[in-house]
Order: C-alpha cells, then sequence, then structure tokens
C-alpha cells in the first residue's frame, strides 16, 4: 500500500510538472498527452461523486471537451483546471433532482447479491450517506476532499485546488469537520426512518 | 496512508475513512482510457461539441432532445426560483405569494448567451442555499398499464395528480412510469445573485438588498410518463413555490430576461407586460429549437420545433397540470400533436 501511494504520488508530481512545461514553454496544448495523464484522475474523481461509470464517464468527457474547445490561458495548471471544472460539472450534475434518483436508483438495486444481502444494503446505503453528505458541502471542499482521498499531497492539493500552500491544512480541517457534521445528519436520518 | 507530509486530525480521520467507500472497486468500474479516448477523437472529430452531434444518431438525437426539453424545464424552474423571490426574513412569516404555472411564455437564448450562462453555471456559484427536505424519496416506479399508475397516484399522491389521463386512441401505452417528486427551500444569498448577474452584464443592483436570507419553498409533485411509439406524454402537476411578496415582480422578471441575454429596454417593457405569478419562463437555445404559441382549444401552449428536424414538443396547462406531449419522428408533428392535445 505504501508502495502505491508513493506511486501515485510521484505520477501526480510529474503530472503538474509537465503540464507547466507544455503551458509556460508556449507550445500547442497536446490533447493526448494531456487526456491520458489525467483522465483516470478526473474519472476517479467524479466515479466518487457520482457513484455510476456511465455518468462519471460522461462529464469526463464533457469536462475534456471543454478542455479541448476553451483550453485555460497559459500559465495555467491544466490538472488544477481539469479537477476544478470536473468537481463543478459533477457537483452541480449530482445537485439536480433527476441525476439524484437515477445514481439513487441504480445504487439500491445494483450489486447487492444474494450471499448477505442486509450488509450489503447497508454498505449502500452508507455510500449514498456519504454521497448526501458531501453534496451540501462547498464544491471546493468537496474537490478537496476527494483529491485528499486519492492521494494528493498539501503542495499538490494547493495546486489543484488554487490555495495557499499554508491555508490547506487548515481548509482541509474546516472541510472535514463540515463533512463529518454533514453525515452525521444524514445518517441520523436514515435511523429516524 | 494519505499523505506523509501533515499531520492528521479526528475529523481527517472520519472523512477520509467514509470517503474510501467511494473509490471505484470492482473493474467494471475502471474502464479503459484508451476506450475513453477514442470516444473523445470520435466526438471532436464527427463535431466539436456534444451540443452539436444531436443528429448524428436517432437514439442520440431523441436522448439530447428529451435532455435538453428536461434540462430546459429544470433550468428554468431554477431561474425562477432563483429570481422571483424578495422580500425580507422578517416577512417570511406572513408569507406569500404563491407561484403556479398557467401560461408558458418563451424567450430564444443565443449560443453565445447559452455559453456565457453555462460558464456561470461551471463556476459553482449558486443564489443560496438549499435544502433538500425531500428526505431522499427520489423514487422512480415503473407500471404496466396506465390504470395501475392512475392506482398509485391515488393512493400516494391523494390531490395533486388527479388530472392525470392517458390517450385513449393511441392504445395502451409501451411503457408507463412514476418520478417521485421533492420539496426543499432556498436560503437566498443576495451577494451571490448578485454575482451572477455581473457575470453575465447585467446590473446587479436591481436586486434589492432585501431579498437577502428570504426563504423560498419549493415543492414538485410527482409526474407521469408514458410512452408510445413515436411519443411521449408526460404530465406533472405546477410545482408551487411560495416567497414573500414585497418585491415588484417585474422588475425580477426583468432580471431575468436580461439575465438570458434581452437588453435592458426590451426586457422591462417585456416583463411588465407578464404576469409573473403563473407564468414560466421558457429559455430556448435558438441553436437547437423554434417556437411559436398554439391554441389548444380552452389554452394556449408552447409548441417547440427542434431545428435538425428531430422532433417536436408542445407543453400546455390545463386544470393545474403541466403537459408535455413530445413527438420523435415525422408522425407526430406539431399538427398531429395539437390533435392529440385537443382529445
Amino acid at each position: 500500500m505504501d508502495n502505491e501511494a508513493a506511486k501515485q504520488k510521484a505520477e501526480t508530481r510529474m503530472t503538474v510538472l509537465t503540464d507547466k512545461l507544455i503551458l509556460t514553454d508556449g507550445r500547442a496544448l497536446d490533447f493526448d498527452m494531456l487526456f491520458f495523464e489525467h483522465y483516470d484522475r478526473v474519472y476517479g474523481l467524479l466515479f466518487r461523486l457520482m457513484g455510476t461509470r456511465s455518468e462519471a464517464e460522461d462529464i469526463a468527457q464533457e469536462v475534456f471537451l471543454k478542455l479541448y474547445r476553451k483550453p485555460p490561458k497559459p500559465p495555467a495548471n491544466v490538472g488544477a483546471w481539469l479537477y476544478r471544472v470536473a468537481t463543478n460539472a459533477g457537483y452541480n450534475a449530482i445537485r439536480s433532482r433527476k441525476r439524484r434518483w437515477e445514481r439513487d436508483t441504480i445504487l439500491l438495486n445494483d450489486g447487492i447479491d444474494s450471499a448477505e444481502p442486509h450488509k450489503q444494503l447497508e454498505v449502500k446505503q452508507d455510500v449514498q450517506a456519504v454521497r448526501r453528505a458531501l453534496v451540501t458541502l462547498k464544491p471546493q471542499q468537496v474537490q478537496l476532499l476527494l483529491l485528499r482521498q486519492m492521494g494528493f499531497s498539501y503542495a499538490e492539493l494547493a495546486e489543484a485546488c488554487d490555495l495557499n500552500p499554508n491555508s490547506v491544512g487548515q481548509t482541509l480541517k474546516r472541510a472535514s469537520a463540515a463533512f463529518r457534521a454533514a453525515y452525521l445528519i444524514e445518517t441520523q436520518g436514515q435511523k429516524d426512518v | 496512508m494519505y499523505n506523509d507530509d501533515t499531520h492528521t486530525t479526528p475529523d481527517l480521520d472520519f472523512a477520509m475513512a467514509n470517503l474510501d467507500q467511494l473509490a471505484p472497486q470492482e473493474r467494471a468500474d475502471k474502464p479503459s482510457v484508451h476506450a475513453a479516448h477514442q470516444r473523445f477523437h470520435t466526438e471532436t472529430k464527427n463535431s466539436g461539441a456534444f451540443t452539436n452531434s444531436v443528429s448524428r444518431t436517432p437514439n442520440r438525437t431523441t436522448n439530447m432532445n428529451r435532455k435538453w426539453i428536461g434540462g430546459t424545464i429544470l433550468a428554468t424552474l431554477a431561474l425562477v426560483i432563483a429570481f422571483s423571490f424578495p422580500g425580507p426574513r422578517a416577512l417570511a412569516s406572513n408569507m406569500l405569494g404563491v407561484f403556479r404555472v398557467q401560461k408558458f411564455a418563451a424567450i430564444s437564448v443565443s449560443p453565445q448567451q447559452l455559453e456565457v450562462i453555462g460558464e456561470v453555471m461551471e463556476d459553482g456559484v449558486f443564489p443560496g442555499e438549499f435544502t433538500d427536505l425531500s428526505e431522499g424519496q427520489h423514487e422512480f416506479e415503473e407500471f404496466t398499464s396506465f390504470a395501475d399508475a392512475s392506482d398509485y397516484l391515488w393512493k400516494t399522491d391523494t390531490f395533486n395528480s388527479w388530472g392525470f389521463r392517458t390517450l385513449d386512441t393511441l392504445g395502451e401505452p409501451t411503457d408507463v412510469s412514476v418520478q417521485s417528486g421533492g420539496k426543499g427551500i432556498l436560503n437566498l444569498d443576495v451577494e451571490a445573485s448578485r454575482k451572477i448577474l455581473s457575470a453575465v452584464d447585467v446590473d446587479p443592483s436591481i436586486l434589492p438588498d432585501s431579498i437577502d436570507g428570504a426563504d423560498i419553498n419549493v415543492e414538485v409533485y410527482k409526474s407521469l410518463a408514458q410512452s408510445w411509439k413515436g411519443v411521449d406524454y408526460i404530465q406533472m402537476p405546477s410545482p408551487t413555490i411560495d416567497y414573500p411578496s414585497d418585491v415588484d415582480p417585474a422588475l425580477i422578471g426583468s432580471a431575468v430576461l436580461q439575465f438570458m441575454g434581452m437588453d435592458e429596454r426590451e426586457a422591462n417593457r417585456l416583463a411588465s407586460n407578464i404576469d409573473w405569478t403563473n407564468t414560466l419562463l421558457m429559455p430556448i437555445p435558438a441553436e437547437f429549437a423554434t417556437f411559436s404559441e398554439v391554441r389548444l382549444g380552452d389554452t394556449t401552449g408552447l409548441a417547440l420545433e427542434a431545428l435538425d428536424g428531430s422532433g417536436t414538443t408542445l407543453i400546455f396547462e390545463r386544470n393545474g397540470i403541466i403537459n408535455l406531449l413530445i413527438g420523435m419522428d415525422d408522425t407526430y408533428d406539431t399538427e398531429a400533436l395539437i390533435d392529440l392535445a385537443s382529445q
């Protein structure tokens, strides 16, 4: 696990550096390279938000299409731009009633096998509570928490979320406290039902 | 585990432990980046934009058409919610104006303005804090017949959906479903609302300070969808929006119209001629569709025709129910849909 985390971290750093080189050198954006470098993490972020592969894939495509049509002006941190646009797009989508209904329906019917149905259902309900709690937070808090869970360091979070490196810890602390409060409200609601 | 260069806190540990559950677990949750890249290239090669790709295949067209119509309605409701409710918090208790849809007005929105609005939305600015009071009751039920769906609605939604009907001349529908409604409260943030207006070059001072902190109650009821070959029929009771009543609705309506791209003078003129307590404003993307007002016996409605010929939609209100008739092939053009609506 330690090796995996270290590898992921190294890859993230390399990606940020590569973006900077591409943009500050004034060369044209290499979309294929950017796509391959960032897709997994953009998709991973969106999957965590949306909970379904199809929605995460659709929104990831929209995010890269936006990059293709209207890239940020250099110098820019493409990774930060992608994560911000992806978070906002996912956040907006998940807050819409229709999308939320689709997600909940799929989650409830998906992957509950007959071996331990009650346990599986509890896990699914808990996952839904986590997502509902996330949706109550500000987009930047959502982005910060999810990227942190994906293995980003404080320095990388500062870059990806356009934060002062010195304030990442405090911002993360506030976001996690807000999440905990929201999650407890969500799970309390489930128990009351 | 998450980092080795910082300390942690109990709240952070708690958050990370819970968020771990959201990561893709199964192989099926982890798509091939090469397949995604191929899809990306196909999309960019064919059109340069998803929004322009609606005419490539019939299924895609239908889905996009539906999405667009649904999205238009949701966006419109969101805008109504965002801009219709002034009034100080102190007046919230002695509410209220009540918004219920009886008529429709349409405004054509340019692709350029849509892009500007899209950018504002992407920035995640929201005109206040929305509290969902639906308690997770977002459900979708399928039924084998209109009669079964009616029976279910009668038992679970005793008065709002009583006016739902089917289209007898088309026979039994192939698909019948009911989608649950929801309710919530929007607590307005005047600064955020002004920020949205500023972003689209509308004078933010049009919104008075008094709207800050006002609570807007929104309730959307269960809707019924029926499908036949080539046509869908969706019925939903008019949503209700309760709001403090101390504002000039024409002024707020003007803000909405300007948000859609209309110039200030024309927006003011039009806004003063619309009854904003019962008129749902429909923004129609100019690059997708044209619209016209149609008479349907005792009421009027809007006919929307997709520019790529992929379909026609008729929207009208009757007895408190919003009706959408969606024609998806040449059989159901505007005239045919008007015939169906008039039955």
